[in-house]
């Protein structure tokens, strides 16, 4: 069985057909780029990925386990798979809600019950790896679009997550920013990070070696 | 660029902890389920005249709450339960529950006169008002927005307030979006004991005022460079029904009986 496993997913909003029979396997530390023309389902595939919706038919399985309503209504259940399936939304400024950029790094870490050096050891990496560390006071919501992805980013990384799941995360970024963010994951999918990308950039497509993933606007993976 | 730190390198060996944040879960299906009745709305298909029903709509709710008579406001119940009839059963759901709290809301507050020696008056008013916002529903229901501030401009009813009217009606929608979509985020990032939950949807609710508040500018800037000088204007084509007509034979029906029965107090 793979790492992540979906099975003949269709997922419809009302009347529109979001996903038809999508079928997708995931080996862990793989690199998985999703691309297809505008509303083909891409976004919709991620979010049943990372538990926001459930398949409407079929079966997602995460580590052998099926992910679904009855799953993640164990409250432990839940809070682990988040954990270890980090999300970075397409408009990330909406997973951006602290006080400050610190704060908003220092949330997860300090759920996750760490000692306060621990938290700020791993606030500190994750705005020097992200070359953010000069924003550490400012509001998120005052960023730009660009500086608030780099956040949302950050913020996902500092938990560690096994699993990172983003949705076109070079719209909006400068070529540098978009070069670094490259890097970047590059980097992760070294240390043995499984990740999966939902993507237009040729930059990001060209840039890494990944298996790509189609979908038509049949709603359907290729 | 840094390289990766250490702890990036090795698994986390993490067990979460017991925390109650069924608030947000409870918030996240709310807002979907308001969200969902506000997009079938926005699907109503609508054929007629806006303005024809919302004048029937008013004349009705002004004869029920004029009339003394209790078997004329009888009558409105049974005009408004065969209205009820044509629509579908989710939506006269939609209709009643509004107008059945309204009702009990209202026989809560008239508990006293029953008790003063008049229980007659108590279901008289809680039935008038179980029918008046009934019927506010079924046209607020069956009317998609953008023909109702047709219907409003008909009526002379100011373009500002019809300004703020649509502004408002877009930004529900949107602002839900945005809504769910951040405290779908904040759930997903509650992986463990959140100490401060109420900073974090402190911080959800302000970033809405704020976006609100943005997106209002912005769109008055972009109407304004579009050539809106503060006046509405429509080139919707005004139909008259069939459905129409017989909304108006029911009115002159009803305003027949509502005269016939008052002389009768």
């Amino acid at each position: 069985m793979s790492y992540i496993e979906l099975k003949d997913i269709c997922f419809s909003y009302g009347d529109i057909i979001a996903l038809r029979h999508a079928s997708l396997s995931v080996e862990k530390g793989e690199i998985v780029m999703i691309t297809g023309p505008n509303g083909c389902g891409k976004s919709t595939l991620l979010n049943i990925m990372t538990g926001l919706i459930y398949p409407e038919y079929g079966e997602y399985n995460f580590e052998g386990i099926a992910i679904n309503n009855r799953y993640l209504n164990d409250k432990k259940a839940a809070k682990l798979f988040h954990k270890k399936v980090g999300y970075i939304f397409q408009n990330s400024e909406v997973q951006l809600f602290c006080g400050n950029v610190f704060d908003e790094v220092a949330f997860g870490p300090m759920q996750m019950g760490l000692c306060d050096e621990e938290v700020k050891k791993r606030v500190t990496d994750c705005l020097t790896l992200l070359n953010i560390t000069q924003l550490k006071e400012r509001v998120p919501y005052h960023l730009s679009g660009g500086e608030k992805k780099k956040v949302a980013i950050a913020s996902i990384l500092a938990v560690d997550p096994d699993v990172l799941i983003l949705d076109e995360p070079l719209s909006g970024l400068d070529r540098a920013s978009k070069d670094s963010i490259i890097e970047l994951l590059k980097m992760l999918h070294g240390s043995g990070k499984t990740i999966i990308v939902s993507t237009h950039d040729e930059l990001l497509i060209n840039g890494i070696d990944a298996r790509i993933v189609v979908m038509d606007e049949e709603h359907k993976i290729i | 660029m840094s390289r990766l730190p250490e702890w990036m390198l090795q698994s986390d060996n993490y067990i979460p902890e017991k925390d109650s944040d069924s608030y947000v879960k409870k918030s996240i299906i709310k807002l979907l389920s308001m969200l969902s009745r506000l997009r079938m709305h926005g699907g109503v298909t609508f054929r007629g005249n806006a303005a024809v029903r919302l004048f029937v709509m008013f004349v009705f709710i002004l004869l029920i709450s004029l009339s003394k008579n209790m078997f004329f406001v009888y009558i409105m119940l049974a005009v408004l339960l065969v209205r009820l009839i044509f629509v579908p059963g989710k939506v006269a759901v939609q209709v009643l529950a509004p107008g059945i709290s309204a009702a009990l809301f209202s026989v809560l507050m008239l508990i006293p006169s029953a008790f003063m020696g008049s229980p007659k008056s108590m279901i008289f008013i809680s039935l008038k008002v179980f029918i008046s916002a009934s019927m506010v529903n079924v046209f607020a229901v069956t009317i998609p927005w953008n023909y109702i501030t047709d219907a409003l401009k008909t009526f002379f009813v100011p373009d500002i307030f019809i300004f703020i009217l649509e502004i408002t009606l877009k930004n529900i929608i949107w602002l839900g979006d945005i809504a769910y979509n951040m405290l779908s985020a904040l759930n997903m990032r509650q992986i463990g004991h959140n100490r401060n939950k109420s900073e974090a949807l402190e911080g959800i609710l302000g970033t809405l005022f704020i976006k609100t508040k943005e997106s209002s500018d912005v769109t008055y800037n972009a109407m304004m460079l579009r050539g809106f000088t503060g006046e509405y204007r429509r080139l919707r084509k005004k139909r008259f029904t069939l459905t129409d007509a017989v909304y108006l034979s029911v009115l002159i029906a009803v305003i027949a009986l509502f005269i016939y029965f008052e002389r009768l107090v």
